[in-house]
């Protein structure tokens, strides 16, 4: 015990403090079910009436004419402020997909390819569904 | 002093918190409640700004209908402010309400209405 006073004595002095922020956007993305289109035969409109369509911000995926993109967007920022009067700011972050759907269509707006993939920290990315129509 | 008491002394800061609640809204969530005044079938696409009170954030013309979307976003903070360390969590959901306008006809023909989804105050930037 006699090293920890000191310790946090030092790190009292030296440190402003640690900052651990996380921000999540469209978790429900996660829960969406994508199972039941079909490469082909599913048209946009039934997508659109079944999920509706993907928020128009690049945060949120993003809609084009061709495409539907539905996003949960994961970011994690460490901060070390050190000192009190001058105080050098450290910080990291990551941000990545942590689940994203893509859905495009044709001209005639059937579905032609259906993907989703999903990480858990950004590293790796993992391609749970792919589907074309033939 | 004994040791106990220093360390107290030095160990308290670390437990003294402050709390933080943030909430912001990008575009008014309201915007569904507004939509429900829009019969699809009936209303016209020239009176569906009017009715919401808002001009599309997305509009993408075509042919046989033009597609306009309102997207809108609803962000809740929360943080766990310690002396030494501070935990914050933001969580949003953004979603967009879109309307189906006949090119011809200008008649709504269709609107979907995104569902609401229950944001948690959640500070804890760990896990899940």
């Amino acid at each position: 015990m006699r090293w920890l006073s000191p310790f946090l004595l030092i790190s009292l002095a030296a440190f402003c403090g640690c900052k651990f922020h996380r921000s999540v956007v469209n978790e429900y993305v996660r829960d969406i079910d994508t199972s039941w289109i079909t490469p082909g035969v599913t048209t946009r409109s039934d997508i659109i009436d079944r999920i509706g369509v993907s928020p128009s911000t690049k945060e949120g995926g993003g809609i084009s004419g061709s495409s539907f993109r539905w996003v949960c967007a994961d970011t994690f920022t460490g901060t070390l402020e050190a000192g009190y009067i001058v105080t050098p700011t450290f910080e990291r972050g990551t941000m990545y997909y942590s689940e994203d759907i893509l859905v495009t269509f044709d001209r005639e707006g059937v579905v032609e390819l259906v993907s989703r993939t999903r990480s858990k920290d950004g590293k790796r990315v993992e391609i749970v569904e792919w589907r074309e129509r033939k | 002093m004994n040791r106990i008491a220093v360390l107290l002394i030095f160990a308290l800061p670390l437990l003294t918190s402050g709390c933080m609640w943030g909430r912001m809204k990008i575009n008014d969530p309201e915007i569904v409640r507004l939509a429900r005044n829009i019969e699809p079938g009936k209303t016209l696409g020239s009176d569906v700004p009017r009715i919401l009170g808002a001009q599309p954030t997305m509009r993408m013309p075509g042919k046989e209908y033009r597609m306009l979307g309102y997207t809108y976003a609803d962000t809740k903070s929360n943080g766990l402010m310690l002396i030494l360390f501070n935990f914050t969590r933001s969580s949003t959901v953004a979603e967009t309400l879109y309307i189906e306008v006949d090119s011809k006809t200008d008649v709504v023909t269709r609107m979907y209405i995104p569902p609401t989804h229950d944001l948690e105050w959640r500070f804890w930037p760990f896990g899940d």
